[in-house]
């Protein structure tokens, strides 16, 4: 008993650390960091909780927008709360939205930032804008969320899922590709629909035709030199197939006169090395459905599927050697292959002491192999004709 | 002793106990025979009718003279229940007991003519079933009795007595099936029962607390029931049985923690229901301790934890609330504890108004006035409403206790102290022994081969033996 007592009181020690309310944070869905003139910028996103409040709808904005400027990125957080008057919440974060003028100049200072604050987590998506500021992202309101970090979250998950434009960078991902060998990190840029924008109000929202939306833009990278490389729609599709976070996407393909569509259910993609060659073979597997198709050749029969299935093969191989050939030609391995080889044999390169991306990346030859099934033909078997005729 | 003696106390004793009544008769040539009984115990009607009415036919009838009155009466007196008593103490206990003593010639004997002071046999009011036998327990120790020998129609079902109490002296009785439960568990019981020292027992409740070594914990280790089917369960099982006269309730010895989750309804029903709402039972009772100190160290300490649409919600729910969530937290509890007690306390036709009071006050009025956040009010009612889902009214105490405990340990240190609390709450039970037998049986230690009727239970016809862990004595329960 004496002992229970004695632990409840050394227990009782503490003194409450750590107590915080839950009515007395400022949750922080999303921030922005921009370098403007050697300051970080730092704009955060506050959720107004009082729209949230069922008893006493407020029709106030959503959310509430703060800024700090600071030397460095920790010192602009602080110089936020002097603006709020409850305590910033950043471990709620879902996005962090960065300027390309961060990574240009600012990157060391920012990255010690997000993998040494203790609240944050290192469970979040990182996005980048070039055209705009992240400022400008962030004060967007949303038509379908109120919280408006979750539909920007939403807007680029079903661009990679969907789409295979967008790509869903964690925190933790990001600083794992940045301090890895042989692999550069890939952002998706976000924009907005209109550039001249002015702080809009909830009354244009309201207003369909006016609203400015944010829209995903394309993946771009960078090398180790800090040089920015744009992909196009074709080329994020492949990154994407490549490292395996599609999910369910459109693909269209030409037979002779006509398209067709096949949407893919299931596709898995891995590497296959031959380094004694200088060889590495990406193996490719699909599984679609025909969704639509009005080519000339009776679909019901094994011909024509084999047909389709070599013309889709052959279309996305095509596009897949096209982008690798982009990469090594701008000399940025942002696939990781040479990621892939360190892992599986890192006497193969000297990473340490040469730059992949120069001299080693471009001897690899490349080659793919996709192999496709096509199991379903939805709800028509063969395709919609006349009888009569 | 002689008859005048006696009559002489009584006569002096008669001056403070005024329902005794002493008649004197004359039945043909003998003088002086006496009648001690007591007007409220005994039955009147039982007097009149098998003993003076003897009596008197002996004097009108058969005018010839009695050759010896004592064998008449011992003989021919129509009464099941006699005996001899020699002494005055006897005399009067014998009295209190509802006989009627019969005193002639330095000779009393004493004849049973109890009344019947109890109410008959009701449906049970604290454990109440909705398939199964609907009989209860009464203050009638003899019917009580009845009710088990009934059941078992045995020879083995043996029953000690012992008189407790230096004032009341109360009967208490222990029933056990003598070929089923292990010899070491009677003795062990008898011993601690008889050596209870005290003035009087009340209730079986009583000996709950007496038992030396026992309930040294918050948790029950001996189980109260009204219900004999319940009880007959036990002892088919290996368990003993304590009753005393004038309690309606039997207490089960020793008494496992999985007891409390496990009713006789349960096996009037399909085996899968029952293993499902032994389920829910088990999980309300952890719900009802854990709920509101969980929500607590994730409101106060830990958002981390949250979803971000559940943090905003809470947030938005508690933003007007004053208090911070503890006094929040406490306030409700108390409230509905109030209300709680006064429930149970109140009589029934006075219960409506307290309920439509209660709904009021903590569902709507509080909230709308700002003191408390409507996600409070659901906390406290999932938690509350756990703990009323047990047969079994003991448990009740525990449940609040650690609920509390826990409360005050999450809002200090938020999810480490909560887990630090919970891990206290396992390691005490744990630490529980009741008679013997580790608390937790058969869940800890784990008999793998025990498990087919503790939390699941498997149909009848697969539970083939008894429960090793309570007695290995005649263990193939059916073939």
């Amino acid at each position: 008993m004496k002992k229970l007592i004695l632990l409840l009181l050394i227990m009782f020690c503490t003194g409450c650390n750590n107590y915080r309310e839950i009515n007395s944070l400022a949750v922080v869905g999303a921030y922005g960091v921009e370098l403007i003139d050697n300051e970080y910028k730092v704009s955060a996103q506050v959720v107004n909780v009082d729209t949230y409040n069922t008893q006493s709808p407020s029709n106030e904005s959503p959310i509430y927008m703060y800024y700090g400027n600071g030397e460095t990125v920790f010192e602009a957080v602080r110089n936020i709360q002097l603006n709020a008057t409850r305590k910033l919440f950043f471990a709620q974060t879902k996005v962090i939205v960065i300027d390309d003028s961060v990574i240009y100049e600012g990157m060391e200072s920012f990255l010690d930032f997000i993998a040494r604050d203790k609240e944050m987590g290192l469970n979040y998506e990182l996005l980048i804008t070039t055209e705009v500021s992240p400022e400008d992202i962030l004060s967007t309101l949303s038509p379908m969320e109120n919280f408006t970090a979750i539909s920007l979250y939403n807007n680029v998950e079903t661009a990679q899922r969907n789409y295979g434009t967008g790509y869903l960078l964690t925190v933790k991902e990001f600083l794992e590709k940045y301090l890895s060998y042989g692999i550069n990190n890939v952002f998706t840029d976000v924009s907005l629909t209109k550039n001249d924008i002015e702080k809009e109000e909830i009354e244009l929202l309201e207003k369909t035709n006016e609203k400015i939306f944010t829209v995903v833009n394309g993946l771009i990278t960078f090398d180790k030199d800090k040089k920015m490389l744009k992909l196009s729609k074709e080329q994020s599709i492949s990154y994407n197939f490549i490292t395996n976070h599609i999910e369910s996407i459109v693909y269209t393909a030409e037979c002779n006169d006509n398209n067709f569509s096949i949407e893919v259910i299931k596709s898995n993609f891995s590497f296959e090395e031959d380094l004694k060659k200088d060889k590495i073979k990406i193996k490719g597997d699909l599984i679609a459905s025909v969704t639509e198709y009005t080519c000339q050749w009776v679909l019901d029969s094994d011909k024509t599927l084999n047909k389709l299935k070599k013309i889709v093969s052959e279309k996305l191989e095509k596009e897949i050697n096209d982008l690798m050939k982009m990469a090594q030609e701008n000399n940025n391995d942002f696939i990781g292959l040479g990621n892939f080889i360190y892992k599986k044999n890192p006497k193969y390169f000297d990473f340490k002491n040469k730059s992949w991306d120069k001299e080693g990346f471009k001897n690899i030859d490349v080659s793919t192999k996709i192999n496709v099934d096509l199991i379903k033909q939805g709800n028509l078997k063969g395709e919609l004709k006349n009888e009569k005729q | 002793m002689k008859t005048k003696e006696i009559i002489e106390k009584l006569e002096s004793v008669k001056e403070n106990i005024p329902d005794l009544i002493i008649k004197s008769i004359n039945v043909g040539t003998f003088k002086n025979v006496f009648i001690i009984s007591s007007e409220s115990v005994s039955s009147g009607d039982k007097v009149n009718d098998f003993i003076l009415k003897f009596f008197s036919n002996k004097h009108l009838v058969n005018e010839k003279t009695l050759d010896s009155l004592k064998k008449e009466i011992s003989n021919y007196v129509p009464a099941i229940n006699s005996k001899e008593v020699t002494n005055f103490d006897e005399i009067l206990d014998a009295v209190f007991n509802g006989f009627t003593v019969i005193i002639t010639d330095n000779y009393c004997l004493a004849f049973e003519t109890r009344a019947e002071l109890d109410r008959g046999i009701n449906e049970p009011t604290s454990e109440p079933v909705i398939r199964g036998p609907k009989d209860s327990f009464t203050e009638n120790y003899n019917k009580n009795v009845g009710l088990i020998r009934k059941r078992i129609k045995n020879k083995n079902l043996f029953s000690k007595e012992m008189i407790i109490g230096k004032q009341l002296k109360s009967k208490v009785c222990m029933f056990y099936m003598d070929n089923i439960v292990e010899d070491k568990l009677v003795t062990e019981v008898y011993a601690k029962i008889s050596n209870i020292n005290i003035d009087g027992l009340l209730d079986t409740n009583y000996i709950r607390e007496l038992v030396k070594g026992e309930n040294k914990t918050i948790f029950p280790t001996i189980l109260s029931s009204e219900r004999p089917d319940d009880v007959v369960r036990s002892l088919l099982n290996g368990k003993i049985i304590l009753m005393m006269e004038n309690s309606p309730t039997a207490l089960v010895v020793p008494t496992l923690f999985i007891d409390f989750f496990q009713n006789t309804e349960d096996y009037f029903q399909k085996p899968f229901f029952s293993t499902f709402e032994r389920v829910i039972r088990i999980f309300a009772f952890f719900l009802s301790i854990l709920t509101p100190a969980f929500f607590l160290a994730l409101i106060t300490f830990d958002q981390e934890i949250l979803p971000t649409s559940l943090l905003i919600n809470f947030a938005a729910q508690r933003a007007n609330v004053p208090f911070p969530a503890l006094i929040e937290a406490f306030l409700l509890c108390f409230t509905f504890e109030l209300l709680y007690e006064g429930d149970a306390r109140t009589p029934s036709a006075r219960g409506t108004s307290l309920s439509i009071l209660g709904a009021l006050v903590l569902g709507d009025a509080a909230v709308k006035a700002g003191l408390i956040s409507p996600i409070m009010v659901i906390i406290v009612a999932v938690c509350s409403i756990c703990s009323l889902l047990f047969v079994y009214f003991d448990l009740q105490g525990p449940i609040r206790f650690w609920r509390y405990g826990l409360m005050i340990l999450a809002s200090g240190f938020g999810i480490i102290g909560f887990f630090a609390g919970t891990l206290l709450l396992v390691i005490n039970l744990c630490t529980i022994e009741s008679f013997g037998k580790p608390y937790l049986l058969p869940l800890s230690p784990l008999y793998l081969n025990e498990q087919k009727d503790s939390v699941l239970r498997t149909n009848i016809s697969n539970i083939k033996k008894r429960k090793r862990y309570l007695t290995t004595k005649n263990i193939v329960k059916r073939r």
